[in-house]
C-alpha cells in the first residue's frame, strides 16, 4: 500500500476531518487583539512613567530625609516602565505568532516597542496618565495617587514644608491657607514672591518656611502646586480637579 | 466519481478547495508532493526510511487538518514544507528521531550550485569534493545546514524559506549569507584535514 493509500485510509478510519474555517480566524483574532491590547495597556504604562517622572520631588523626599515607602515609590515610574515592557513583550510574543506576524519583524517591534512611547507620550500631555491614576484610585485597593504622595509629602509645617488653598487674605497682605486636613493658616510672607501675581482665592500652593505656631508659618517661598500632564489640563482644571479629589479631606465649611 | 486525471490540471490551491469538498482530492495533493517531503524529511532528520514515511504521513493528515487554515498568500508547497519541518522540530523534541541528519546524497546539479557559489572546490576530484560538502554540511549548525538545505537542495527562495521557517526575510539572509561563510570556512578546514 502506498502512502497516499495509507493516509486516506487512515483520514477515513478516524473520521479526521478539516478544522473549520472560524477556529483559524478566531486564533488569529486572539492574537492580534492581544497585540492591540498591549499596545494600548504599554501606553497608558508609559504614560504613567513620564507623569510619574514630570511630577516626582525626589529633592523635597531628600530634604524631609523620607525613606521606607517613598523610597520604595520613587521607583514607581521604573516599575510602571518595566510594566509596560512586560506587556509589549507579550503583545509582540503573540503577534508574531499571527499567520503573518514573522514577516513583519521590523514593523512589528516598532509598532509594538516604539509607538506605544508616543502614545503614552500624548497621553500623558493631554492628561490621561492622570485620570488613569484616578481610575487605578477608583478600583485598586490601596493604589496610592501621585497626588496623595506630594500632597503627605508637603504636608510637614514643623520640617518647613505647607500644602493648601488660599481662602483669604489678611489687610496686612498675609495669606489664609486651608491645609488638606482642614487646619487654617496665616502664612507671613517674608519678601514679595515672584508667583504673588498668580496668588488668589482658590490657589493650591506649597510654601517652604518655618511654622511659627500651630496656625501660624512664615513663608521663605511661595509655589503654586502645579502638576504636569493634569487631567484637565488647564490651570482651572487643575485647581479644581486638586480641591475636588476625595481624598484631600477638604472641609467645604471652612471656606 | 473520482478521477486521478484531474489532478494534472488543477493547482495546488484548487486541489486545496477540491480537498475541502471531496477528501480524494487531497489523495493528489500527496501525490504531488511526497517524493519532495519524504527527500526533505530524511535530509533534515536522521531517520530510517521507515520513520521518515511516518512522519511524513503524519504530516500529510495535520496538513489535511489544518487546511481552512492555508493562507494563499503563500505558496501551498511553502506551507507544506513548514507543516512538515515544524513536524519534524516537534518529533525531534519528543525524542521520536535522531537529531543529526543523514548522509547527504549530493547529486551532480546541487552539487554544482554550491561549487559556483562556494568557488572553493575547483581544483579537486568531483566525487572526492561531494564527500568534503556532504561532511562540511553535517557539521554545520542546525540553523544554518536549516536554510542552506532550503535554499540549495529544496532549491527555495528567500521568499519561500521565510514563509518555511516562519522568519523574516532580513533574518533568512542574515542566515544564509553566515550559513556560506561558515560551510566555506569548514570546507576548507575538511580540505586540509
Amino acid at each position: 500500500m502506498n502512502i497516499r493509500e495509507n493516509i486516506l485510509k487512515e483520514i477515513e478510519k478516524k473520521n479526521i476531518t478539516p478544522k473549520p474555517r472560524w477556529q483559524f480566524l478566531l486564533r488569529d483574532s486572539f492574537l492580534w487583539s492581544v497585540g492591540a491590547l498591549a499596545i494600548a495597556v504599554g501606553s497608558v504604562a508609559f504614560s504613567l512613567t513620564f507623569f510619574l517622572l514630570a511630577n516626582r520631588e525626589t529633592h523635597i523626599a531628600k530634604i524631609l530625609s523620607l525613606s521606607g515607602w517613598w523610597e520604595v515609590l520613587s521607583f514607581a515610574p521604573l516599575l510602571w516602565a518595566i510594566f509596560a515592557g512586560g506587556f509589549l513583550c507579550l503583545g509582540w510574543y503573540h503577534v508574531k505568532h499571527t499567520q503573518r506576524g514573522y514577516r513583519f519583524h521590523i514593523i512589528l517591534v516598532v509598532s509594538i516597542f516604539v509607538l506605544p512611547l508616543f502614545f503614552g507620550w500624548g497621553l500623558y500631555r493631554v492628561g490621561g496618565a492622570h485620570f488613569a491614576e484616578t481610575l487605578l484610585d477608583a478600583i485598586v485597593p490601596g493604589y496610592v495617587t501621585l497626588l496623595e504622595r506630594r500632597q503627605e509629602m508637603w504636608m510637614h509645617p514643623e520640617k518647613g514644608l505647607l500644602i493648601g488653598k488660599v481662602v483669604g487674605f489678611y489687610a496686612s497682605g498675609d495669606v489664609i491657607v486651608l491645609d488638606p486636613q482642614g487646619m487654617e493658616w496665616r502664612v507671613i510672607q517674608a519678601y514679595h514672591n515672584r508667583e504673588m501675581r498668580l496668588l488668589k482665592e482658590g490657589a493650591l500652593i506649597r510654601i517652604v518656611g518655618t511654622m511659627e505656631d500651630s496656625s501660624v508659618f512664615h513663608a521663605q517661598e511661595i509655589f503654586l502646586f502645579r502638576m504636569h500632564g493634569h487631567y484637565p489640563n488647564t490651570l482651572e482644571g487643575e485647581r479644581d480637579a486638586f480641591g475636588g479629589q476625595r481624598k484631600w479631606h477638604l472641609q467645604e465649611g471652612a471656606l | 466519481m473520482f478521477d486521478v486525471r484531474l489532478c494534472e490540471e488543477l493547482s495546488d490551491e484548487e486541489l486545496v478547495v477540491r480537498s475541502l469538498k471531496e477528501r480524494e482530492f487531497f489523495g493528489c495533493v500527496v501525490d504531488r508532493y511526497e517524493a519532495k517531503l519524504l527527500r526533505y524529511i530524511l535530509r533534515i532528520t536522521g531517520a530510517t526510511l521507515e520513520e521518515a514515511q511516518d512522519l511524513l504521513q503524519e504530516s500529510f493528515i495535520k496538513a489535511y487538518m489544518n487546511l481552512n487554515g492555508f493562507d494563499p498568500d503563500l505558496k501551498f508547497s511553502s506551507w507544506m514544507y513548514r507543516i512538515v519541518y515544524h513536524h519534524v522540530v516537534s518529533a525531534h523534541r519528543k525524542r521520536k528521531i535522531r537529531p543529526e541528519g543523514n548522509t547527504l546524497d549530493i547529486d551532480d546539479d546541487i552539487f554544482s550550485r554550491i561549487a559556483s557559489e562556494e568557488n572553493i572546490l575547483g581544483n579537486i576530484e568531483s566525487e572526492e569534493r561531494k564527500a568534503y560538502l556532504s561532511r562540511a554540511l553535517q557539521r554545520l549548525d542546525e540553523k544554518y545546514r536549516e536554510v542552506l538545505l532550503l535554499y540549495y537542495f529544496e532549491e527555495k527562495d528567500y521568499r519561500e524559506i521565510s514563509d518555511i521557517l516562519q522568519k523574516p526575510m532580513g533574518s533568512v539572509a542574515t542566515l544564509l549569507s553566515r550559513a556560506k561563510k561558515r560551510l566555506s570556512s569548514l570546507l576548507i578546514r575538511e580540505q586540509n584535514i
